[in-house]
């Protein structure tokens, strides 16, 4: 598959299909990049089946990081199976590359709460939870993925053992621990830092929550009292205003660090 | 059997009230704790807190050069000793307040100064102040 737009897409499958190692929708992505690629791909797909065995094994919580950690060696495979098998295989490559982005979530994933008439996107009010994951970062600054990475890790280790950072092919992912103890701890929220090149050596930092646990009291076990509430709120934003002051400190001439959320956006001035 | 009936569609009667008593109660709630949580988010994103092995004279020479990395913000007046305050360009400032911390550290410690000092310049000042801290000790961190 000649271009640089195959190296974009071998990068997307690679990084979709490690992500998708660690969910339940495995089969389905499965079964799409089997019909995509044809039986060229067969041997992939059985060595695929194994990483599913492996990951599926490990503690829920470690899931998403090993996956994650896979897609270098996953891309490393696609490519030797672009070059054994050139044009056979290339548009399959572009339409499960296609197929994967679309299956990526604009904002939130596992664990949405259900919106109950509320809308991000008129502007009414949103629940307390949806208000919480909706808040993020975004940047624009001169650094490279290693300096942030580890600007990444140095704002998590401002959580002490609360969270979990492990660091991938296309980006930071940072599992907070909000219990008292971190080997029965919940994992929640789960954040990814994503990296992507942009004009002039310049780096787009984002994140996103990927994954979260709602709480509510309930008055005799089954009445529902007070406000659900995000496990992991408190950790969650004090790791956005490290991480914001991180990469602020990475870049602290031009660089544009903003933080966005509901409560954030509105009112904003120049800096 | 009838008595059963009744008895089971009148507890079913008291769970339902309850329930959407609970909900009433819900929502009253969540509406107190938007008011709350969005403040101590706020609240917390306003102050910093920095750790260094610097002495005090370096923090000062510091808070110097981050104010010089900020287009438009200044080193004020010292307020007292020990504190510096640093004028942000979109009005009010920041008090830098520097103290020795028992393992042999520096804390440094930013809080705003007057309520109309903007989130967004304080955090940017924020980052300023990390990188002019690690441009002398690599090792200082945020906390």
């Amino acid at each position: 598959m000649p271009g640089a737009s195959a190296e974009v897409v071998l990068s997307r499958v690679a990084v979709g299909l490690s992500g998708a190692l660690a969910t339940h929708g495995w089969q389905y992505v499965r079964s799409r990049a089997a019909q995509d690629l044809g039986g060229a791909a067969d041997g992939f797909l059985a060595g695929m089946d194994r990483h599913r065995e492996v990951i599926s094994s490990l503690p829920y919580g470690e899931r998403v990081s090993a996956a994650d950690e896979l897609a270098p060696s996953i891309r490393a495979e696609l490519e030797l199976l672009d070059q054994e098998h050139g044009e056979a295989i290339a548009p399959g490559l572009r339409s499960l590359s296609a197929f994967l982005q679309s299956r990526e979530p604009a904002t939130g994933g596992t664990g949405r709460v259900a919106p109950r008439g509320y809308s991000a996107d008129d502007g009414r009010r949103l629940p307390r939870v949806e208000r919480d994951v909706n808040q993020g970062i975004s940047a624009e600054i001169r650094a490279d993925g290693k300096s942030v990475a580890a600007a990444c890790r140095r704002a998590a280790e401002t959580l002490g053992s609360h969270a979990r950072v492990g660091v991938g092919a296309a980006g930071v992912r940072v599992e907070i621990l909000p219990g008292m103890v971190q080997a029965l701890s919940r994992v929640s929220p789960v954040v990814f830092i994503s990296m992507q090149a942009v004009a002039d050596g310049r780096l787009r930092v984002e994140t996103r929550v990927e994954g979260w646990v709602t709480s509510q009291s309930t008055m005799f076990g089954i009445i529902p009292v007070g406000p659900k509430t995000l496990v992991g709120r408190g950790h969650y934003l004090r790791f956005l205003s490290a991480l914001e002051t991180e990469l602020g400190a990475l870049d602290p001439g031009a660089g544009a660090v903003r933080r966005r959320g509901p409560g954030f956006d509105a009112g904003r001035g120049p800096l | 059997m009838t008595a059963l009936i009744l008895l089971a569609v009148l507890l079913l009667a008291v769970v339902l009230v309850l329930w959407l008593v609970g909900a009433g109660i819900t929502n009253f709630v969540e509406a107190v704790f938007d008011q709350a949580g969005g403040a101590f988010a706020r609240r917390g994103r306003r102050r910093a807190s920095f750790t260094t092995s610097l002495r005090a004279a370096d923090v000062r020479a510091a808070v110097s050069e981050a104010a010089a990395m900020l287009p438009g913000a200044r080193v004020g007046a010292e307020p007292a000793v020990g504190r510096q305050v640093v004028l942000l360009p979109s009005g009010g400032g920041v008090v830098i307040s520097v103290a020795m911390s028992g393992d042999g550290l520096t804390r440094v410690r930013l809080n705003p100064d007057g309520p109309e000092v903007q989130d967004d310049a304080l955090a940017r000042f924020h980052g300023c102040m990390l990188a002019a801290l690690r441009a002398r000790d690599p090792q200082s961190l945020s906390r």
